[in-house]
Protein backbone atom coordinates (compact mmCIF):
# COMPACT_ATOMS: atom_id res chain seq x y z
CA UNK A 1 0.00 0.00 0.00
CA UNK A 2 2.39 1.81 0.77
CA UNK A 3 4.19 1.06 -2.27
CA UNK A 4 1.19 2.46 -4.29
CA UNK A 5 0.93 5.74 -1.93
CA UNK A 6 4.80 6.68 -3.95
CA UNK A 7 3.29 5.24 -7.38
CA UNK A 8 0.82 7.48 -7.13
CA UNK A 9 3.34 10.57 -5.53
CA UNK A 10 5.58 9.60 -8.86
CA UNK A 11 2.75 10.21 -11.26
CA UNK A 12 2.05 14.02 -9.65
CA UNK A 13 5.39 14.74 -9.76
CA UNK A 14 5.59 14.15 -13.63
CA UNK A 15 2.63 15.75 -14.14
CA UNK A 16 3.66 18.72 -12.65
CA UNK A 17 6.77 18.23 -14.61
CA UNK A 18 4.87 18.25 -17.81
CA UNK A 19 2.29 21.03 -17.43
CA UNK A 20 5.58 23.38 -16.06
CA UNK A 21 7.13 22.53 -19.91
CA UNK A 22 3.21 23.12 -21.16
CA UNK A 23 3.19 26.22 -19.80
CA UNK A 24 6.79 27.35 -21.13
CA UNK A 25 5.46 26.45 -24.58
CA UNK A 26 2.21 28.67 -24.12
CA UNK A 27 4.17 31.04 -23.01
CA UNK A 28 5.95 31.28 -25.89
CA UNK A 29 3.34 30.74 -28.32
CA UNK A 30 4.12 33.87 -29.84
CA UNK A 31 8.44 33.88 -29.62
CA UNK A 32 10.41 34.01 -33.23
CA UNK A 33 12.01 31.18 -33.92
CA UNK A 34 11.01 29.17 -30.27
CA UNK A 35 10.48 25.70 -30.66
CA UNK A 36 8.12 23.58 -28.13
CA UNK A 37 9.27 20.90 -25.39
CA UNK A 38 7.99 17.89 -24.81
CA UNK A 39 7.79 16.07 -21.56
CA UNK A 40 8.49 12.26 -21.80
CA UNK A 41 7.77 9.44 -19.59
CA UNK A 42 9.01 5.90 -18.43
CA UNK A 43 7.66 3.57 -16.17
CA UNK A 44 9.94 2.83 -13.27
CA UNK A 45 11.55 -0.78 -12.28
CA UNK A 46 9.57 -3.44 -11.36
CA UNK A 47 9.20 -5.93 -8.16
CA UNK A 48 8.47 -9.35 -9.17
CA UNK A 49 6.83 -10.49 -6.75
CA UNK A 50 6.63 -14.10 -8.07
CA UNK A 51 8.88 -14.56 -11.63
CA UNK A 52 7.26 -16.14 -14.60
CA UNK A 53 8.52 -19.56 -14.95
CA UNK A 54 9.84 -20.53 -11.89
CA UNK A 55 9.31 -24.29 -11.40
CA UNK A 56 6.09 -25.34 -9.36
CA UNK A 57 6.57 -29.04 -8.81
CA UNK A 58 9.55 -31.29 -9.24
CA UNK A 59 7.96 -32.39 -12.03
CA UNK A 60 9.28 -29.44 -13.62
CA UNK A 61 5.61 -27.46 -14.01
CA UNK A 62 6.05 -23.55 -15.02
CA UNK A 63 4.40 -20.78 -13.25
CA UNK A 64 2.81 -19.58 -16.48
CA UNK A 65 2.76 -15.54 -15.08
CA UNK A 66 4.14 -14.27 -12.38
CA UNK A 67 3.29 -11.50 -10.53
CA UNK A 68 4.90 -7.79 -11.18
CA UNK A 69 4.31 -4.30 -9.23
CA UNK A 70 5.40 -1.66 -10.79
CA UNK A 71 6.51 1.55 -8.81
CA UNK A 72 4.95 4.76 -10.97
CA UNK A 73 6.47 6.87 -13.61
CA UNK A 74 9.38 9.13 -14.16
CA UNK A 75 10.26 11.83 -16.47
CA UNK A 76 13.39 11.13 -18.76
CA UNK A 77 13.66 13.90 -21.03
CA UNK A 78 12.37 17.10 -22.23
CA UNK A 79 13.01 16.99 -25.61
CA UNK A 80 13.14 20.13 -28.03
CA UNK A 81 10.50 19.56 -31.29
CA UNK A 82 12.76 21.54 -33.79
CA UNK A 83 10.12 20.91 -37.02
CA UNK A 84 9.54 24.08 -38.59
CA UNK A 85 7.54 26.74 -37.46
CA UNK A 86 5.49 28.70 -40.40
CA UNK A 87 6.99 31.81 -41.84
CA UNK A 88 5.21 35.11 -41.49
CA UNK A 89 6.36 37.96 -43.41
CA UNK A 90 7.51 40.99 -41.97
CA UNK A 91 8.54 44.81 -43.39
CA UNK A 92 9.51 44.78 -47.04
CA UNK A 93 11.52 47.95 -46.18
CA UNK A 94 15.15 47.62 -48.12
CA UNK A 95 16.73 47.76 -45.12
CA UNK A 96 15.14 44.89 -42.93
CA UNK A 97 17.20 42.14 -42.06
CA UNK A 98 14.46 39.56 -40.76
CA UNK A 99 15.30 36.65 -42.22
CA UNK A 100 13.85 33.34 -41.19
CA UNK A 101 15.62 29.19 -42.06
CA UNK A 102 13.52 27.23 -44.37
CA UNK A 103 14.89 24.25 -43.45
CA UNK A 104 17.40 22.18 -40.85
CA UNK A 105 20.11 24.78 -40.14
CA UNK A 106 20.84 27.34 -37.45
CA UNK A 107 22.45 31.23 -37.42
CA UNK A 108 25.70 31.57 -35.79
CA UNK A 109 25.77 34.05 -33.30
CA UNK A 110 28.86 35.24 -31.49
CA UNK A 111 28.38 35.66 -27.78
CA UNK A 112 30.42 38.46 -25.48
CA UNK A 113 32.25 35.71 -24.08
CA UNK A 114 33.91 34.60 -28.01
CA UNK A 115 31.69 31.30 -27.70
CA UNK A 116 29.60 30.60 -30.51
CA UNK A 117 25.94 30.11 -29.79
CA UNK A 118 23.19 29.04 -32.55
CA UNK A 119 19.61 30.16 -32.75
CA UNK A 120 16.19 29.99 -35.46
CA UNK A 121 15.38 33.58 -34.38
CA UNK A 122 16.17 35.71 -37.42
CA UNK A 123 14.63 38.75 -36.45
CA UNK A 124 18.09 40.61 -36.63
CA UNK A 125 18.80 44.07 -36.38
CA UNK A 126 21.61 46.69 -37.75
CA UNK A 127 24.33 48.17 -35.49
CA UNK A 128 25.39 51.33 -35.25
CA UNK A 129 29.15 49.85 -36.39
CA UNK A 130 26.98 48.45 -39.79
CA UNK A 131 27.51 44.79 -38.98
CA UNK A 132 24.06 42.70 -38.73
CA UNK A 133 23.26 41.51 -34.71
CA UNK A 134 20.01 40.21 -33.19
CA UNK A 135 18.02 42.22 -30.75
CA UNK A 136 20.84 41.62 -27.68
CA UNK A 137 23.01 43.23 -29.84
CA UNK A 138 25.64 40.11 -30.68
CA UNK A 139 26.74 39.68 -34.14
CA UNK A 140 25.19 37.30 -36.33
CA UNK A 141 28.78 35.32 -37.37
CA UNK A 142 29.27 36.21 -41.52
CA UNK A 143 27.36 39.14 -41.53
CA UNK A 144 29.76 41.72 -40.15
CA UNK A 145 29.78 44.06 -42.67
CA UNK A 146 30.86 47.51 -41.50
CA UNK A 147 28.62 49.20 -44.31
CA UNK A 148 28.15 53.32 -43.63
CA UNK A 149 24.21 53.90 -42.67
CA UNK A 150 24.50 57.04 -44.45
CA UNK A 151 25.21 55.87 -47.92
CA UNK A 152 23.86 52.96 -47.96
CA UNK A 153 20.00 52.17 -49.37
CA UNK A 154 19.11 48.58 -48.92
CA UNK A 155 20.86 45.15 -47.69
CA UNK A 156 19.62 42.17 -49.63
CA UNK A 157 20.21 38.69 -48.56
CA UNK A 158 20.24 35.56 -50.98
CA UNK A 159 18.36 32.47 -50.53
CA UNK A 160 22.43 31.00 -50.66
CA UNK A 161 23.39 33.31 -47.20
CA UNK A 162 25.87 35.97 -49.82
CA UNK A 163 24.85 39.24 -48.60
CA UNK A 164 24.59 42.16 -51.16
CA UNK A 165 24.86 46.11 -50.52
CA UNK A 166 22.59 48.46 -52.10
CA UNK A 167 24.25 52.20 -52.05
CA UNK A 168 23.18 55.70 -52.86
CA UNK A 169 26.70 57.02 -53.76
CA UNK A 170 27.72 56.20 -55.74
CA UNK A 171 24.89 54.83 -57.11
CA UNK A 172 25.07 50.70 -57.67
CA UNK A 173 25.42 47.14 -55.57
CA UNK A 174 28.36 46.34 -54.32
CA UNK A 175 27.75 42.01 -54.30
CA UNK A 176 28.97 39.13 -51.93
CA UNK A 177 30.11 41.74 -48.88
CA UNK A 178 29.32 39.00 -46.70
CA UNK A 179 28.23 34.67 -46.40
CA UNK A 180 26.28 33.78 -43.76
CA UNK A 181 26.97 30.02 -42.87
CA UNK A 182 24.38 27.56 -41.02
CA UNK A 183 25.21 25.07 -38.63
CA UNK A 184 23.32 21.81 -38.57
CA UNK A 185 23.45 19.45 -35.96
CA UNK A 186 22.86 15.21 -35.99
CA UNK A 187 21.13 15.54 -33.14
CA UNK A 188 19.45 18.84 -32.63
CA UNK A 189 17.13 18.37 -29.32
CA UNK A 190 20.99 17.67 -27.69
CA UNK A 191 21.23 21.17 -27.96
CA UNK A 192 21.41 23.42 -24.75
CA UNK A 193 18.81 26.18 -24.86
CA UNK A 194 20.39 28.95 -22.95
CA UNK A 195 17.99 31.21 -23.02
CA UNK A 196 17.34 34.68 -25.02
CA UNK A 197 15.87 31.77 -28.23
CA UNK A 198 19.69 30.72 -28.18
CA UNK A 199 21.30 26.91 -27.91
CA UNK A 200 24.82 26.01 -27.55
CA UNK A 201 26.21 22.54 -29.00
CA UNK A 202 26.81 19.76 -26.03
CA UNK A 203 28.06 16.29 -26.16
CA UNK A 204 24.74 14.81 -27.34
CA UNK A 205 24.23 17.26 -30.36
CA UNK A 206 27.13 16.47 -31.75
CA UNK A 207 29.56 19.16 -33.03
CA UNK A 208 27.97 21.50 -35.65
CA UNK A 209 28.65 20.76 -39.61
CA UNK A 210 28.71 24.25 -41.50
CA UNK A 211 27.74 24.79 -44.85
CA UNK A 212 26.27 27.73 -46.83
CA UNK A 213 22.46 27.79 -47.21
CA UNK A 214 20.74 26.24 -50.26
CA UNK A 215 23.55 22.91 -50.27
CA UNK A 216 23.35 19.78 -48.65
CA UNK A 217 20.13 19.99 -46.49
CA UNK A 218 20.79 23.13 -44.35
CA UNK A 219 17.74 25.28 -45.66
CA UNK A 220 17.78 28.40 -47.46
CA UNK A 221 17.30 31.73 -46.21
CA UNK A 222 14.39 33.84 -46.41
CA UNK A 223 14.73 37.42 -46.07
CA UNK A 224 11.81 39.60 -44.94
CA UNK A 225 10.37 36.42 -43.33
CA UNK A 226 10.33 35.50 -39.55
CA UNK A 227 9.88 32.22 -38.80
CA UNK A 228 6.97 31.54 -35.70
CA UNK A 229 7.02 29.49 -33.14
CA UNK A 230 6.10 25.61 -33.60
CA UNK A 231 3.37 25.66 -30.63
CA UNK A 232 0.62 23.99 -31.75
CA UNK A 233 -2.18 25.90 -29.48
CA UNK A 234 -4.86 22.72 -29.74
CA UNK A 235 -2.07 20.38 -29.05
CA UNK A 236 -1.11 21.99 -25.75
CA UNK A 237 -4.40 22.38 -24.46
CA UNK A 238 -5.37 18.81 -25.54
CA UNK A 239 -2.14 18.08 -23.24
CA UNK A 240 -2.83 20.51 -20.44
CA UNK A 241 -6.08 18.79 -20.18
CA UNK A 242 -4.89 14.89 -20.38
CA UNK A 243 -2.13 16.42 -17.51
CA UNK A 244 -4.71 18.02 -15.43
CA UNK A 245 -6.26 15.03 -15.34
CA UNK A 246 -3.77 12.32 -14.63
CA UNK A 247 -2.83 14.70 -11.87
CA UNK A 248 -6.53 14.41 -10.09
CA UNK A 249 -6.47 10.71 -10.21
CA UNK A 250 -2.91 10.55 -8.73
CA UNK A 251 -4.85 12.36 -6.07
CA UNK A 252 -7.75 9.82 -6.13
CA UNK A 253 -5.42 7.29 -5.85
CA UNK A 254 -3.54 8.81 -2.76
CA UNK A 255 -7.25 9.70 -1.09
CA UNK A 256 -8.40 5.64 -1.98
CA UNK A 257 -4.69 4.36 -0.10
CA UNK A 258 -5.47 6.83 3.17
CA UNK A 259 -8.78 5.82 3.37
CA UNK A 260 -7.85 1.92 3.35
CA UNK A 261 -4.91 3.07 5.51
CA UNK A 262 -7.72 4.00 7.77
CA UNK A 263 -9.97 1.17 7.94
CA UNK A 264 -6.61 -0.51 8.27
CA UNK A 265 -5.90 1.24 11.67
CA UNK A 266 -9.28 0.99 12.86
CA UNK A 267 -9.45 -2.48 12.62
CA UNK A 268 -8.45 -2.77 15.94
CA UNK A 269 -10.67 -0.71 18.33
CA UNK B 1 -7.79 -18.34 16.26
CA UNK B 2 -10.93 -18.37 14.53
CA UNK B 3 -9.20 -18.98 11.12
CA UNK B 4 -11.87 -16.86 9.39
CA UNK B 5 -9.27 -14.24 11.06
CA UNK B 6 -6.88 -15.13 8.64
CA UNK B 7 -8.77 -15.51 5.66
CA UNK B 8 -9.94 -11.95 6.16
CA UNK B 9 -6.14 -10.88 6.69
CA UNK B 10 -5.33 -12.75 3.72
CA UNK B 11 -8.22 -10.93 1.41
CA UNK B 12 -6.74 -7.13 2.74
CA UNK B 13 -3.53 -8.07 1.84
CA UNK B 14 -4.44 -8.69 -1.76
CA UNK B 15 -6.29 -5.86 -1.99
CA UNK B 16 -3.25 -3.86 -1.34
CA UNK B 17 -1.52 -5.63 -4.01
CA UNK B 18 -4.10 -4.70 -6.31
CA UNK B 19 -4.79 -1.07 -5.53
CA UNK B 20 -0.61 -1.26 -5.95
CA UNK B 21 -1.19 -2.51 -9.49
CA UNK B 22 -3.92 0.26 -9.67
CA UNK B 23 -1.88 3.57 -8.66
CA UNK B 24 0.91 2.32 -11.06
CA UNK B 25 -1.16 2.12 -13.90
CA UNK B 26 -2.76 5.62 -13.17
CA UNK B 27 0.70 7.10 -12.79
CA UNK B 28 1.47 5.75 -16.15
CA UNK B 29 -1.84 7.46 -17.75
CA UNK B 30 0.25 9.44 -19.86
CA UNK B 31 3.23 7.41 -20.32
CA UNK B 32 3.68 6.88 -24.17
CA UNK B 33 3.32 2.98 -25.28
CA UNK B 34 2.24 2.14 -21.71
CA UNK B 35 0.23 -1.21 -21.67
CA UNK B 36 -1.33 -1.45 -18.09
CA UNK B 37 -1.19 -4.38 -15.69
CA UNK B 38 -4.40 -6.55 -14.48
CA UNK B 39 -3.49 -8.51 -11.13
CA UNK B 40 -5.81 -11.16 -10.64
CA UNK B 41 -6.67 -13.77 -7.49
CA UNK B 42 -7.22 -17.48 -7.32
CA UNK B 43 -7.81 -19.33 -4.42
CA UNK B 44 -6.16 -22.44 -2.52
CA UNK B 45 -8.12 -24.77 -0.67
CA UNK B 46 -6.84 -25.81 2.52
CA UNK B 47 -7.90 -29.45 4.02
CA UNK B 48 -6.58 -29.33 7.25
CA UNK B 49 -5.81 -32.60 9.06
CA UNK B 50 -7.35 -34.16 12.32
CA UNK B 51 -3.95 -34.26 13.62
CA UNK B 52 -3.91 -30.10 13.03
CA UNK B 53 -7.48 -29.60 15.09
CA UNK B 54 -8.09 -32.67 17.11
CA UNK B 55 -11.81 -33.37 19.04
CA UNK B 56 -12.26 -35.76 21.33
CA UNK B 57 -14.52 -38.48 19.79
CA UNK B 58 -16.85 -38.77 22.71
CA UNK B 59 -17.25 -35.29 24.17
CA UNK B 60 -17.50 -31.71 23.02
CA UNK B 61 -14.77 -29.60 24.64
CA UNK B 62 -13.77 -32.01 26.92
CA UNK B 63 -16.76 -31.61 28.62
CA UNK B 64 -18.91 -34.09 30.28
CA UNK B 65 -22.10 -33.86 31.28
CA UNK B 66 -22.96 -34.51 35.00
CA UNK B 67 -23.62 -38.37 35.40
CA UNK B 68 -21.68 -39.34 32.23
CA UNK B 69 -24.20 -38.44 29.79
CA UNK B 70 -22.97 -39.13 26.87
CA UNK B 71 -21.69 -36.89 23.82
CA UNK B 72 -24.90 -36.20 21.62
CA UNK B 73 -23.72 -35.49 18.69
CA UNK B 74 -22.78 -37.88 15.97
CA UNK B 75 -18.71 -38.37 16.68
CA UNK B 76 -17.19 -35.30 14.90
CA UNK B 77 -13.64 -37.02 14.21
CA UNK B 78 -12.19 -32.94 13.64
CA UNK B 79 -13.16 -29.66 13.85
CA UNK B 80 -10.77 -28.85 11.13
CA UNK B 81 -13.05 -28.09 8.43
CA UNK B 82 -12.16 -26.85 4.53
CA UNK B 83 -11.06 -22.89 4.13
CA UNK B 84 -10.43 -21.48 0.56
CA UNK B 85 -7.57 -18.42 1.03
CA UNK B 86 -7.54 -15.92 -1.84
CA UNK B 87 -3.92 -15.41 -3.70
CA UNK B 88 -2.60 -13.05 -6.70
CA UNK B 89 -1.78 -15.56 -9.02
CA UNK B 90 -0.29 -13.34 -11.28
CA UNK B 91 -0.03 -9.84 -13.07
CA UNK B 92 -0.78 -9.77 -16.47
CA UNK B 93 -0.01 -7.19 -19.26
CA UNK B 94 -2.91 -5.57 -21.16
CA UNK B 95 -1.84 -5.14 -24.65
CA UNK B 96 -4.93 -3.35 -25.80
CA UNK B 97 -3.70 -0.27 -28.49
CA UNK B 98 -3.15 2.95 -27.09
CA UNK B 99 -4.36 5.98 -28.67
CA UNK B 100 -2.68 7.28 -31.63
CA UNK B 101 -0.97 11.32 -30.49
CA UNK B 102 -0.14 12.87 -33.29
CA UNK B 103 2.98 14.58 -33.03
CA UNK B 104 4.52 15.52 -36.64
CA UNK B 105 8.20 14.49 -35.03
CA UNK B 106 9.99 12.28 -38.20
CA UNK B 107 11.52 10.35 -35.72
CA UNK B 108 8.40 9.71 -33.41
CA UNK B 109 6.58 6.06 -34.92
CA UNK B 110 3.97 4.10 -33.27
CA UNK B 111 2.88 0.71 -34.04
CA UNK B 112 -0.66 -0.58 -34.83
CA UNK B 113 -1.60 -3.64 -33.87
CA UNK B 114 0.69 -6.58 -32.31
CA UNK B 115 4.53 -6.23 -31.85
CA UNK B 116 7.22 -4.22 -30.44
CA UNK B 117 10.18 -2.40 -31.66
CA UNK B 118 13.26 -4.19 -30.65
CA UNK B 119 16.24 -2.35 -28.50
CA UNK B 120 20.39 -3.54 -28.13
CA UNK B 121 20.49 -2.82 -24.59
CA UNK B 122 23.97 -3.69 -22.44
CA UNK B 123 21.47 -6.65 -20.60
CA UNK B 124 20.56 -7.69 -24.47
CA UNK B 125 17.52 -7.26 -26.54
CA UNK B 126 14.56 -5.47 -24.73
CA UNK B 127 11.47 -4.29 -26.42
CA UNK B 128 9.43 -1.58 -26.21
CA UNK B 129 6.20 -0.30 -28.09
CA UNK B 130 7.85 3.62 -27.06
CA UNK B 131 8.33 4.82 -30.04
CA UNK B 132 9.81 8.41 -29.65
CA UNK B 133 13.37 7.67 -30.73
CA UNK B 134 15.79 10.22 -31.47
CA UNK B 135 19.33 10.38 -33.11
CA UNK B 136 22.94 9.90 -31.51
CA UNK B 137 25.90 11.70 -31.94
CA UNK B 138 27.15 8.98 -33.83
CA UNK B 139 23.72 9.04 -36.42
CA UNK B 140 22.52 5.97 -34.82
CA UNK B 141 18.58 5.89 -34.19
CA UNK B 142 18.22 5.15 -30.40
CA UNK B 143 15.85 5.43 -27.48
CA UNK B 144 15.31 7.83 -25.22
CA UNK B 145 17.89 6.30 -22.88
CA UNK B 146 20.58 5.83 -26.12
CA UNK B 147 19.62 2.31 -26.40
CA UNK B 148 20.25 1.63 -30.24
CA UNK B 149 17.27 0.77 -32.09
CA UNK B 150 17.58 -2.51 -34.67
CA UNK B 151 16.35 -2.96 -37.81
CA UNK B 152 16.07 -5.98 -40.11
CA UNK B 153 19.21 -7.87 -39.51
CA UNK B 154 20.02 -6.94 -36.02
CA UNK B 155 21.90 -3.57 -37.47
CA UNK B 156 21.87 -0.37 -35.88
CA UNK B 157 19.81 2.04 -38.42
CA UNK B 158 21.88 4.58 -39.29
CA UNK B 159 20.16 7.66 -40.04
CA UNK B 160 22.49 10.48 -38.67
CA UNK B 161 23.08 12.72 -41.76
CA UNK B 162 20.58 12.18 -43.87
CA UNK B 163 18.58 14.74 -43.47
CA UNK B 164 14.35 14.51 -43.05
CA UNK B 165 13.75 10.68 -42.94
CA UNK B 166 10.56 8.73 -44.22
CA UNK B 167 9.45 5.69 -42.49
CA UNK B 168 7.00 4.00 -44.41
CA UNK B 169 3.91 1.87 -43.13
CA UNK B 170 6.47 -1.40 -43.04
CA UNK B 171 9.14 0.42 -41.25
CA UNK B 172 11.18 1.27 -44.18
CA UNK B 173 13.34 4.29 -43.41
CA UNK B 174 14.34 6.45 -46.45
CA UNK B 175 16.43 9.41 -46.50
CA UNK B 176 17.66 11.79 -48.66
CA UNK B 177 20.72 9.34 -49.88
CA UNK B 178 18.26 6.48 -50.23
CA UNK B 179 17.17 3.38 -47.94
CA UNK B 180 18.36 3.47 -44.89
CA UNK B 181 16.94 0.06 -43.45
CA UNK B 182 13.70 -1.40 -41.83
CA UNK B 183 12.92 -1.16 -38.18
CA UNK B 184 12.57 -4.65 -36.42
CA UNK B 185 9.80 -5.38 -35.81
CA UNK B 186 8.91 -8.38 -33.56
CA UNK B 187 5.80 -9.86 -31.71
CA UNK B 188 6.03 -11.78 -28.18
CA UNK B 189 3.30 -14.10 -26.57
CA UNK B 190 1.85 -11.95 -24.11
CA UNK B 191 2.96 -14.53 -21.30
CA UNK B 192 6.46 -14.16 -21.97
CA UNK B 193 6.84 -10.39 -21.34
CA UNK B 194 8.69 -8.99 -18.27
CA UNK B 195 8.21 -5.38 -17.46
CA UNK B 196 11.75 -4.39 -16.56
CA UNK B 197 11.13 -0.46 -16.38
CA UNK B 198 11.89 2.49 -19.12
CA UNK B 199 9.23 1.31 -20.72
CA UNK B 200 11.09 -1.87 -22.03
CA UNK B 201 10.03 -5.32 -22.11
CA UNK B 202 12.48 -8.42 -21.76
CA UNK B 203 11.30 -11.77 -22.46
CA UNK B 204 13.20 -15.19 -23.32
CA UNK B 205 15.27 -16.50 -26.16
CA UNK B 206 13.24 -17.64 -28.58
CA UNK B 207 10.13 -16.63 -27.05
CA UNK B 208 10.18 -14.21 -30.40
CA UNK B 209 8.02 -14.41 -33.36
CA UNK B 210 8.52 -12.41 -36.98
CA UNK B 211 6.14 -10.15 -38.16
CA UNK B 212 8.18 -9.28 -41.08
CA UNK B 213 5.05 -9.91 -43.07
CA UNK B 214 2.89 -8.22 -41.17
CA UNK B 215 0.38 -6.04 -42.93
CA UNK B 216 -0.46 -3.78 -39.40
CA UNK B 217 1.51 -0.53 -40.06
CA UNK B 218 3.89 1.75 -38.35
CA UNK B 219 3.14 5.46 -38.34
CA UNK B 220 5.11 7.86 -39.00
CA UNK B 221 4.97 11.30 -36.91
CA UNK B 222 2.78 9.56 -34.40
CA UNK B 223 3.09 8.19 -30.66
CA UNK B 224 1.21 5.20 -29.22
CA UNK B 225 -0.51 6.70 -26.01
CA UNK B 226 -0.68 4.52 -22.61
CA UNK B 227 -3.65 2.23 -22.76
CA UNK B 228 -4.06 3.00 -18.60
CA UNK B 229 -8.25 3.10 -18.76
CA UNK B 230 -8.72 5.71 -15.88
CA UNK B 231 -12.35 5.35 -15.87
CA UNK B 232 -11.75 0.75 -15.13
CA UNK B 233 -9.12 1.57 -12.64
CA UNK B 234 -11.04 4.16 -10.87
CA UNK B 235 -14.25 2.13 -10.36
CA UNK B 236 -11.41 -0.57 -9.71
CA UNK B 237 -9.81 1.27 -6.68
CA UNK B 238 -13.42 2.43 -5.38
CA UNK B 239 -14.12 -1.33 -5.35
CA UNK B 240 -10.48 -1.88 -3.77
CA UNK B 241 -10.98 0.52 -0.96
CA UNK B 242 -14.83 -0.93 -0.05
CA UNK B 243 -13.40 -4.82 -0.21
CA UNK B 244 -10.90 -3.29 2.56
CA UNK B 245 -13.74 -1.59 4.47
CA UNK B 246 -15.83 -5.23 4.20
CA UNK B 247 -12.59 -6.51 5.25
CA UNK B 248 -12.14 -4.53 8.15
CA UNK B 249 -15.92 -4.60 9.62
CA UNK B 250 -14.97 -8.50 9.48
CA UNK B 251 -12.01 -8.52 11.22
CA UNK B 252 -13.89 -5.92 13.94
CA UNK B 253 -16.88 -8.54 14.19
CA UNK B 254 -14.66 -11.45 14.99
CA UNK B 255 -12.64 -9.42 17.22
CA UNK B 256 -15.83 -9.12 19.03
CA UNK B 257 -16.89 -12.49 18.91
CA UNK B 258 -13.07 -13.34 20.23
CA UNK B 259 -13.40 -10.27 23.22
CA UNK B 260 -16.77 -11.73 24.13
CA UNK B 261 -15.54 -15.62 24.47
CA UNK B 262 -12.73 -15.25 26.08
CA UNK B 263 -13.75 -12.03 28.31
CA UNK B 264 -17.77 -13.15 29.05
CA UNK B 265 -18.45 -17.06 28.09
CA UNK B 266 -15.61 -17.79 31.04
CA UNK B 267 -16.42 -14.94 33.86
CA UNK B 268 -17.97 -15.84 36.95
CA UNK B 269 -21.26 -13.39 38.12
Amino acid sequence: MIRALWSAATGMQAQQTNMDVIADNLANVNTTGFKHSRTDFQDLLYANLRAAGSETSSAGTQLPVGIQLGHGVKVVSVGKDFTQGSGIASSEDPMNVDMMVQGQGFFQIELPNGETAYTRDGSFKKSSDGNIVTSDGYPLIGAQLGFDPNTTTGIVVQASGSIDLKTSTPPGTSPNVGQIQLARFINPEGLTAIGNNLYKESVASGVPQLGNPNTDGFGTIQQHYLEQSNVNMVTEMVNMITTQRAYETGTKSIQTVDSMLNAVTSMKR
Amino acid sequence: MDSGLYATVNGALRTEMRMDVLANNLANVNTTGFKEDNITFDSYLTSPGIEQFPLPTDSFMGLRAPGDISFPFTNPASNAYRMTYPRADGTHVNLEQGAMQQTNNPLHVALEGKGFFVLDTPDGRRYTRDGSFRVNPVGELTSKDGFPVLGAGNAPLVVGDAGPIHIAEDGTITGSQGNIGRLQRVDLPPESLEKVGLNLYSAPQGAEIAMENSSEGIHQGFLEGSNANMIRSMTNMIDANRAMETYQKMIQALDSMDNQAANQIGSLK
